[in-house]
């Protein structure tokens, strides 16, 4: 068993050996650069919030989420710079409990002058020091006169920017940059139940690429020595098992990483609430709160029909209105025959931009259904509650 | 902490009755015994309970919760006397063997396969129910229920209109299965309150018990506890996988499990042809349609192999194409309009599109849904070249089984309109999760065999279940 480990081992060394030169040799511009630039950092020359001067304390910012909920902080240069010239940007952000939304904000200059600022949703809550493949930010090109991340998140919330800087090209950086692929940390959204991709906009290669690729070159790697032994060497396929074991296990400990961070950010944002209070600060608060409302006013033997382009908003409303008797259909509206639709059914309108109230004339207009005489009982910015007369 | 007691009671008492259900099944000395005895149990347990509340509403006493509790106390202990008449000891089996090496390997992958289950139940303990198919026609029949303590009649959106709502209900999928509702209701039930963390806590038992009973199954194969708890923990870790149990609600889960321990019994039966493992692969095979719609089309594709065993090897292609004829004439014979396993037949008409292949490709073998299985079924082609007399000798009704489902499924996402769900990636990963089991566990088997291959010859064939019993008679 011993030698069999160590032919393992060595498969998979060599393996790893030939699949980092392979990745560097793809992009030799993110490592390699004939003349070095220097580090442009966050210090009281660069420093911007919300484009005022800001002086960091011990090389850092404390920031506080504004009322507004939502600020801009970043580096503003004296002179614009190539953006060829930096291939990495670096972010070190700390923040306490539930990620706010960041995104990067470059401002960049067109050969004419104009200016531009795309965004980019850093979608990698893993912030604590987070290396940038800036090639992998679609128009990122040309000229750039400051670099923002822009923050949305609770008004009050506390953060501390450690480091917002950009560098020039470097082995070590690229392999943090692939580092911070590898282990990059997104919260499940409405897709998850379908597909994990393993990767965000900024990354580089999938990481399931990266793997097979490791796992081909070790056994191509361990048939080069069983051949190379003319015979001399037998195959053993516990070599396959473990060198695909070890791949495996390598590619699942990023995955057990990033449950982890998910269990912290689920218990962050649930941890001792009831049933009732997750939902009311949960992803659908809004239309949980609007549902509380229209609780209120729809007896329990109530048929309540649900309006809403937005399918999401529609089938979410519904269902936390059961065990009332809901009706929606998606991509529909209401039935199309009029005489299905009663006195003391009630109509909840959520995003319906065709649908028109005449508040004068107490009439609801319902595209491909007509108008209804209703009185209007609930009217707020995420829906209204009608009731049919 | 008290609903946290309540539900662990709620979750046990149907395990328990299961596990002392399939105590009855396992016979005696069987490795991996206590592993295929506590998987399967836990799974069984889980069903016996919603279809005790299917009969109990029937006979027209709602969803009577203690009605319901004391059927199942009863079980429990009419099982319990049987067991203890019958002296089945849970957990017995032959010993295995060990090195400090597979001992190592084990206690590593258990303690990472723990971990995992301990983050996900924390998981599901801490969040609300959030997938999309749970609120759209899963759990919208749970809260239904609960809340008129019956289980009230659901129809489509144009009948319940023209019925003005009166007696029924309505959401987008009327006619799915009620199994997976009935397990949310049943632990509310337990709450007595809607609990929408809490309730999906069967998502974490199923995944336990499919790695018990994954496990058992593996060792049934002659696979010694390293290989089969690596085996385990490849299936086990898989990320699409972890998100169907952290993100409950969905029946995806449930059906690879019931699909999985069908399949693989029948793996089993097709070796020695022992009566018990084809009682304990029929209970599965019909659990398979009260789960999902593609459930019967699992259970189904899993017919024509049971019968080519029946066959003398020489008449098992002539029946496989008689069968595919009586398909297209069927096809051509049969109204378009008839529905079949929640589809219509004008639905399934073959029309290839490319794309479902590309959002097919990209599921397996691009995103980190399976981590390497896809590779790993690649290199079966080659394997199962090497393999070929073995695999005639002994595993050709599992891979016509295992082959037929998989080949239903490139159909469906190839050839039908359905390949929107592969392109849309919307479908393709949920239905590979149902086949991940027997795929996963056909690679274990490839592997067992090239190790066995490649053995000298006085330390091939490990003991068989018969040959250790006949050991054993003779030691005697």
């Amino acid at each position: 068993m011993g030698g069999t480990l160590k032919t393992t081992g060595l498969s998979l060394l060599a393996g790893a050996i030939l699949l980092l030169v392979g990745v560097l040799l793809m992009d030799i511009g993110s490592w390699l650069s004939p003349g070095g630039v220097e580090p442009i950092v966050l210090d009281e020359r660069t420093a911007r919030i919300d484009n005022k001067t800001a002086t960091p304390t011990d090389g850092s910012l404390r920031l506080v989420i504004p009322d507004i909920r939502v600020f801009a902080v970043g580096l503003k240069f004296e002179q614009p710079i190539n953006t060829q010239d930096y291939r990495y940007l670096h972010i070190a952000l700390d923040e306490d409990g539930i990620q706010s939304d960041v995104a990067i904000a470059p401002r960049l200059v067109g050969e004419d002058g104009s200016t531009h600022t795309p965004m980019y949703t850093l979608e990698n809550r893993h912030r604590g020091s987070l290396w940038i493949n800036t090639s992998e930010l679609p128009g990122w090109n040309g000229e750039l006169n400051a670099l923002y991340l822009r923050v949305i998140g609770e008004a009050g919330k506390e953060l501390t920017l450690h480091d917002l800087s950009l560098h020039g090209p470097s082995l070590g950086r690229r392999l943090a940059s692939l580092y911070d692929d590898w282990t990059v940390y997104e919260p499940w959204d409405r897709a998850a139940m379908n597909t994990h991709t393993g990767v965000t906009r900024t990354s580089s290669f999938y990481p399931m690429i990266l793997a097979a690729g490791w796992l081909f070159l070790s056994l191509g790697c361990y048939m080069a020595y069983v051949l190379a032994g003319r015979g001399q060497r037998r195959f053993d396929w516990r070599v396959t098992g473990l060198v695909f074991l070890a791949c495996w296990l390598v590619m699942d400990a990023a995955w057990q990483q990033r449950l982890f961070y998910q269990v912290k950010d689920t218990r962050a944002q649930f941890s001792g609430l009831t049933s009732e209070e997750k939902l009311r600060i949960g992803p659908d608060a809004k239309i949980v709160a609007f549902v509380e409302t229209l609780r209120e006013h729809i007896p329990e033997d109530a048929r309540v029909f649900v309006l809403s382009d937005d399918d999401y908003e529609g089938l979410r409303t519904a269902y936390y209105l059961y065990p009332l008797n809901v009706y929606f259909r998606m991509k529909y509206g209401l039935p199309s025959e009029r005489r299905l639709i009663r006195s003391g059914d009630y109509i909840a309108v959520m995003t319906s931009p065709d649908t028109r109230y005449n508040k004068k004339k107490e009439l609801l207009n319902v595209p491909a259904s007509g108008r209804w005489d209703v009185d209007q009982l609930v009217d707020e910015r995420v829906g209204q509650l009608f009731r049919v007369r | 902490m008290d609903s946290l007691g309540t539900v662990i009671l709620a979750l046990l008492l149907p395990v328990f009755c299961g596990v002392l259900f399939f105590n009855l099944v396992v016979p005696g000395q069987v490795a991996g015994r206590g592993a295929l005895v506590w998987g399967h149990g836990a799974l069984l347990g889980l069903f016996a309970v919603t279809l005790m509340m299917r009969v109990v509403d029937a006979a027209g006493y709602g969803l009577d919760d203690y009605m319901i509790k004391g059927y199942v106390v009863r079980a429990l202990v009419v099982l319990g006397v049987l067991n203890l008449l019958l002296r089945r000891r849970l957990g017995r089996a032959p010993p295995a063997s060990w090195t400090t090496a597979s001992r190592v390997l084990f206690g590593v992958l258990l303690a990472m396969l723990l971990a995992r289950a301990v983050a996900m139940g924390i998981e599901i303990y801490s969040r609300p129910l959030f997938p999309w198919d749970a609120t759209m026609h899963w759990a919208t029949k749970a809260r239904v229920w609960f809340a008129e303590g019956a289980m009230a009649p659901f129809v489509g959106q144009v009948e319940w209109a023209y019925r003005y709502g009166e007696g029924v209900f309505t959401d987008r999928h009327p006619h799915y299965p009620p199994t997976i509702p009935l397990l949310q209701v049943w632990m509310s039930l337990a709450l007595g309150a809607w609990n929408e963390s809490l309730m999906n806590l069967p998502w974490l038992v199923c995944y336990v018990a499919l790695g018990l009973l994954f496990y058992g199954h593996l060792r049934l194969a002659d696979m010694t506890p390293a290989t089969a708890m690596t085996f385990t923990y490849l299936l086990l870790s898989m990320p699409l996988l972890n998100i169907h149990v952290a993100l409950a609600g969905y029946a995806d889960l449930f059906l690879g499990a019931t699909y999985g321990a069908a399949l693989l019994f029948f793996f089993h039966w097709c070796q020695d042809r022992a009566p018990w493992k084809l009682v304990a692969m029929a209970i599965f095979l019909v659990l398979c349609p009260m789960l999902k719609n593609e459930g019967t089309v699992w259970a189904a594709s899993l017919a024509p192999a049971l019968i080519a065993m029946f066959l003398p090897r020489a008449e098992v292609l002539k029946f496989f194409v008689l069968l595919a004829l009586l398909g297209i004439l069927g096809a051509l014979v049969i109204p378009g309009d008839m529905r079949i396993a929640g589809t219509t037949l004008a639905e399934l008409m073959p029309s290839f599109d490319p794309e479902g292949m590309t959002g097919l490709v990209k599921s397996v073998w691009l995103h980190d849904n399976w981590h390497l299985q896809g590779y790993l079924l690649l290199a079966t082609a080659p394997v199962a070249f090497l393999l070929r007399e073995r695999i005639l000798q002994a595993h050709l009704g599992f891979l016509l089984a295992l082959g037929s489902s998989a080949a239903a499924f490139l159909y469906l996402f190839l050839f039908t309109g359905y390949a929107g769900g592969a392109k849309d990636l919307s479908g393709v990963g949920r239905l590979c999760l149902h086949l991940a089991p027997g795929l996963m566990f056909m690679v274990a088997v490839f592997y067992r065999d090239l190790i066995e291959s490649q053995a000298p010859e006085e330390t091939q064939a490990p003991l068989t279940e018969t040959s250790e019993i006949e050991a054993l008679t003779q030691e005697v």
